[in-house]
């Protein structure tokens, strides 16, 4: 198998969500990218093959109600999300959302509370309290993953559960150079964290493949509610990421200048570089 | 045409550009990229004299520094903080854009102009190419006057966009009459379709 140029090793050991089994019609071929690379899903029943365009398989799972594959043979272990085992969950799954930029810039959009005022205006957050509080960011050393912890923000209609405004809670999980894990307080029962993550295929350095999921205890409200909730401010942020410059993602700090609020953006920037990422980031050169 | 407290997108060559005017009503050019996260500038919104990012909400000043951070309300940020901005200059009915480093002088254009026509073309085009049966003199590298036999002066201007082809912008002494921008305007259009089409 011959690799893209800029395709570093701890990339390319990692598992990539391609779908969930109702994105691939039974019994038919389905190509799609990954990495710059062509595959071929096909589908029988629960079954999944994963196939190179010379038809050498590649090994798949199931997990998160989604399917992954990976080009390693020594891959990084998928990580855990224990929350997935809570029976009394919803899991509610959107689809695939195709978007021109980097992976990593929609990772790095996903962890910030900053925009929320001004890119999801009476939704998310309102002008008039665009502050962001101090929070902790802190490294998992024995997993290899990074928290944002005692995140605070102020929000008007936090989630499609909540019918008043007021400061919500979060927490945020990076397990993973494509996956980011949203934990917010759960109206309906104080002392436990809904889920909301993005689970992305990077199908070139510039665009990607968003999927994503919502696992939560809500009760209120269907499933078409909760999926056009999420959408919707899916929405809104897509204009904001098909519109940065340069659309890899800057791991030099001087190319783009963080504040406090970006503090979980210096963090995953750092570990991306720690890891020696270098597809989906700015290289030398690219700038002039 | 930039509308007063509004914004633009422009590309010269492969400078991808944010134009805006505030209530003031003077131009700015600068690199359509905030020095936050890249966000296009030109997606920004102009309230009075001051551009605001769509993306976390820093604001510039009408000479390109930050002087608001809404996620740090009680900060004052960095005097060093600020979008890259380049020289522009409003005369003959036109904007000319220049990286500050460009020694060369903004063009002298007597007069007043009235902006007539802007058309896309897909390819590269060169001015001599366009004019070569007319009465001309050159302004500068990128524009031309020129002296057509059956009616007012025209000012020519070319605007490069690398891949994505030329802009050529048409204006007219303000002396001319409502005849002679029709009679330019179908004559840049008529100009396009022979070079996209016909060529
Ligand atoms: S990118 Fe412009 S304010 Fe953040
Ligand atoms: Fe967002």
């Amino acid at each position: 198998m011959t690799m893209p140029t800029h395709l570093d090793p701890f990339t390319h050991a990692q598992w990539y969500a391609l779908g969930r089994d109702e994105d691939f019609p039974d019994g038919r071929k389905t190509q799609t990218r990954l990495l710059s690379q062509d595959l071929t899903v096909l589908r029988r029943g629960r079954t999944i093959e994963v196939t190179l365009p010379q038809g050498q398989p590649r090994p798949t799972q199931h997990r998160y109600g989604h399917v992954w594959t990976t080009f390693s043979d020594t891959p990084r272990a998928l990580y855990d999300i224990p929350e997935f085992e809570e029976v009394e969950r919803r899991l509610i799954t959107a689809g695939a959302v195709h978007v021109r930029c980097s992976g990593l810039r929609a990772v790095e959009n996903f962890l910030d509370m900053a925009h929320f005022p001004f890119v999801h205006t009476g939704i998310l957050g309102v002008e008039e309290h665009a502050e962001v509080e101090k929070y902790d960011v802190s490294m998992d050393v024995e997993r290899d993953e990074i928290w944002a912890t005692n995140c605070m923000f102020f929000q008007p209609v936090a989630a499609a559960t909540a019918k008043a405004g007021g400061t919500t809670k979060y927490k945020y999980r990076l397990p993973h150079p494509y996956s980011v894990i949203l934990y917010k307080t759960c109206p309906p029962r104080p002392g436990e964290w809904d889920l909301i993550g993005l689970f992305i295929q990077p199908t070139e350095e510039d665009v990607c493949i968003v999927h994503s999921f919502v696992l939560v205890f809500d009760q209120d409200n269907t499933d078409t509610e909760l999926l056009h909730f999420q959408q919707n401010i899916f929405l809104q942020d897509r204009i904001i990421l098909e519109n940065q410059i340069p659309r890899r993602l800057p791991l030099d700090m001087r190319l783009e200048i963080p504040t406090r609020a970006d503090a979980s953006s210096i963090a995953f920037r750092r570990w991306l570089k720690a890891n020696g990422v270098t597809w989906s980031t700015v290289r030398a050169g690219d700038m002039e | 045409m930039i509308q007063n407290e509004s914004t633009m997108r422009s590309v010269i060559e492969n400078n991808d550009l944010a134009l805006w005017r505030g209530a003031d009503g003077v131009a700015r050019a600068w690199e359509n990229r905030c020095p936050h996260r890249g966000m296009r500038l030109s997606y920004g919104i102009v309230r009075k004299n001051r551009l605001t990012c769509l993306y976390h909400g820093w604001t510039f000043n009408g000479e390109g520094r930050c002087d608001k951070i809404p996620a740090h309300p009680n900060l004052d940020p960095p005097t060093t903080i600020g979008a890259k901005v380049y020289k522009c200059v409003e005369v003959g009915g036109l904007l000319w854009v220049a990286h500050t480093e460009n020694s060369s002088e903004p063009p002298v254009i007597n007069g007043s102009w009235i902006p007539c026509r802007s058309l896309h073309f897909t390819k590269k085009i060169a001015l001599s190419n366009l004019i070569a049966r007319m009465d001309a003199d050159p302004l500068n590298a990128h524009a031309q006057y020129l002296n057509p036999p059956d009616g007012a002066k025209m000012l020519l201007a070319v605007q490069p966009m690398g891949k994505r082809g030329t802009m050529l912008h048409l204006t007219l002494h303000a002396e001319a009459t409502r005849e002679d921008h029709l009679r330019a305007s179908r004559w840049l259009i008529a100009h396009r379709l022979t070079t996209e089409i016909i060529a």
